[in-house]
């Protein structure tokens, strides 16, 4: 077997320099190498001294990405998989990564996003010292089913070695592997809070001790919050990393930790994101950097910016921003966020999967817990729905109060920039899944040709 | 008449729960009882006309035999009498005789339908679906980790396309005189209006017109051609 393993390293590496020379990013084919040599590759290959993976239904690439800035700031040589694919190959050809063409480690930390349903698959081997899930949240359901079956992976197949880093504020994950050691992260109480759900999906919503209605001492979005059970006493754990934000526009976050209160620059006002810096400081906490060094490393971090992508042409933004299609808590988070903007605004869905689309026929009951009535807020003068599905979206938007004349449905996504309204609109947001960003550039492009058309005719 | 939706809180995944409300815009004029799973059940010991439950996940079915467990005599007499059952998704499958769990070890089920039911995680099965119900046709999904065997029952109806019951079964669901059972999920009312009207009429408050119709009727019939398209991917 160690022979297997030493010829799947040098394979994977040959694999890698290659693709690499083609220009590929070669994140992906190292590791299905490896793996078709030597099948025990994951649990073979000699780890670095911190071994971390994220997981989560929300945020694990933020979080992901953060730390791996982070930790290569504070001078370790870190190897992670953030050009890849978060699933098996993915974590093997970044393991490949950490090693040289002998086998050896030549990392000094490893950081590894690892899907959650995948990770019955890379947990076990991977033996990480450290596991940070950020939340548990309904997902697909072809490929996640639901929370339960997530929390039940999850739960299984984690080593009961690995330190959980837990969000304090997420009742579907706080209970993981009760017996392993853990560090909980929370954010104190908020400018903004609420005490009742008012999202469609607010699960857990019910004592798992006793089966009694929750009580929410403070709630930020569907369930992220905390509780207590007015009849059995059961509570979210207490944190031991309390963060408190005085101001979400302000520019600073303190952690309160051992009974020390530690100040760190707040990178992003959005409360996901909040959680995500948390998640982080918490997991470097834990590895053993000092607060001094985490204060100089997070002054230089910055949240990755992927979620949005503004043009403006006269008077009109076109904005592009990430809903994923099927999540349907990616997609409240977009629809609260993108109706609450200030001006009057015309939102574009192009949500419908783009390969379900080919060959089949995509189920739209994901649509039934995305909070459509967002979209009935003052200000969001008219929802495009453009796509496949669009009649589906017609019926579920005139379901949540969106008015009729509001509603335009477009098979043809493309043809959909003509017909949008562009009177009297400040603000023109493209809605987009995962797999319809290409198209989603081109309708953006189509938009912005339409906009420039129509300011030169003004001119 | 008095609906009772059951466990909102625990049965309401995959876009079921919009199938509740809908219902609830369909007959603004009734009684809607929300259950939670910490009470019996209003249908248990008092006169309740419809009941309605939903999608949920496998440890939650699991609780929901649990509850309605030591009240089988109740649970018959209700079966037995006038109250009308409509059931989505997976829900059916707590009232057959058992549940087998992946690592072979059994739940007892309910009893009320001859049938029981097998998980097959981590594979999980996801089909379109298809089928003529009366004079109309259903346009479905399925999205389980289990499927039901050796089931006695007259089905909900027949698919066209995909699976029924299980992969080598075309009858889909259960029927009896009071009971709509059915593995399709989702906005199930929404997808459907005819079917959904036929419902109304079941129930006892036929409608000529139901809410939004003229945008699910467009829905409907653009969803029932895509179904029928050549080499139609199901999963």
């Amino acid at each position: 077997m160690r022979i297997l393993y030493h010829i799947a390293v040098f394979f994977s590496h040959l694999t890698y320099t290659l693709l690499r020379l083609l220009g590929r990013n070669a994140s992906h084919a190292p590791g299905v190498v490896a793996m078709a040599i030597c099948p025990r590759y994951l649990e073979m290959v000699p780890k670095a001294r911190i071994c971390i993976c994220v997981t989560g239904t929300n945020g694990k690439t933020t979080a992901a990405n953060m730390l791996t800035d982070c930790l290569t700031a504070a001078g370790y040589k870190t190897v992670s998989n953030r050009l890849g694919s978060n699933i098996a190959p993915g974590i093997a050809a970044a393991l490949t990564n950490s090693t040289n063409w002998f086998g050896a480690c030549k990392a000094d930390a490893t950081v590894f996003e690892v899907d959650e349903r995948a990770s019955r698959l890379i947990l076990p081997y991977v033996k990480p010292d450290f596991l940070v899930v950020t939340n548990i949240f309904r997902d697909s359901l072809k490929r996640n089913a639901n929370p339960d079956y997530i929390f039940s992976i999850i739960n299984d197949y984690t080593p009961a070695t690995t330190k959980l880093i837990l969000n304090a504020d997420d009742l579907a994950s706080v209970a993981l592997r009760p017996d392993n050691p853990r560090s909980y992260y929370g954010v104190a109480p908020l400018e903004g809070d609420i005490t009742e759900p008012i999202n469609l999906v607010s699960d857990n919503s019910t004592c798992p001790k006793c089966d009694t209605k929750l009580v929410y001492d403070y709630l930020r979005y569907h369930h992220i919050g905390h509780v207590h059970c007015p009849k059995c006493g059961f509570a979210s754990p207490a944190a031991d990393h309390l963060f408190t934000v005085p101001d979400v526009h302000g520019n600073v976050i303190y952690d309160e930790h051992n009974g020390e209160k530690t100040e760190y620059p707040l990178i992003s006002s959005i409360v996901f994101n909040i959680y995500n810096e948390s998640a982080v400081i918490a997991c470097l906490s834990e590895v053993g950097l000092t607060n001094e060094k985490i204060q100089e490393i997070m002054r230089n971090t910055a949240v990755p910016d992927t979620r949005l992508k503004e043009e403006k042409i006269g008077d009109i933004s076109v904005i592009m921003a990430m809903s994923k299609g099927q999540s349907c808590i990616s997609s409240c988070r977009t629809f609260d966020y993108v109706s609450n903007e200030p001006g009057n605004k015309v939102v574009m869905l192009v949500l419908d999967d783009y390969y379900d689309r080919k060959n089949s026929v995509e189920f739209i009951g994901w649509i039934y817990d995305v909070d459509y009535e967002f979209m009935a807020r003052p200000g969001v003068v008219q929802v495009a729905a453009a796509g496949p599905r669009c009649w589906d979206h017609r019926v579920r938007l005139l379901m949540a109060g969106v008015e009729e004349d509001n509603i335009l449905c477009c098979l043809d996504e493309l043809q959909c920039t003509e017909l949008v309204r562009t009177d009297g609109v400040d603000k023109i947001y493209i809605l987009y899944d995962t797999s319809t960003y290409n198209l989603a550039v081109k309708v953006k492009e189509k938009l912005i040709a339409r906009l420039k058309r129509e300011e030169a005719k003004c001119e | 008449m008095r609906i009772e939706i059951l466990y909102p809180e625990i049965c309401t995944l995959y876009g079921d729960k919009a199938n509740g409300r809908y219902l609830k815009e369909c007959l603004p004029q009734e009684e809607f009882i929300y259950t939670p799973i910490s009470e019996y059940p209003a249908f248990l010991n008092a006169d309740i006309d419809v009941v309605y439950i939903c999608s949920m996940s496998e440890k939650n079915q699991e609780k929901v035999i649990e509850k309605l467990n030591g009240r089988r005599a109740e649970l018959d007499a209700a079966f037995a009498g006038n109250t009308f059952f409509l059931m989505t998704g997976n829900a059916f499958e707590i009232f057959g005789k058992r549940i087998l769990r992946e690592d072979k070890s059994e739940i007892a089920g309910l009893g009320v339908f001859d049938c029981y039911s097998v998980r097959q995680s981590p594979k999980r099965f996801n089909s379109l679906t298809m089928g003529n119900f009366s004079d109309t046709e259903i346009v479905g999904y399925t999205s389980r980790f289990s499927h039901t065997f050796e089931c006695s029952e007259t089905p909900l109806f027949e698919v066209t396309l995909g699976s029924g019951l299980n992969p080598g079964s075309k009858k889909e669901g259960i029927e009896r005189e009071n009971v709509w059972a059915t593995y399709t999920l989702g906005p199930l009312l929404i997808a459907n209006p005819y079917f959904t009207k036929k419902l109304l009429a079941k129930i006892g408050r036929p409608a000529d017109t139901i809410p939004y119709e003229e945008a699910m009727v467009k829905a409907y019939d653009v969803k029932k051609e895509e179904y029928k398209k050549p080499g139609l991917e199901l999963a």
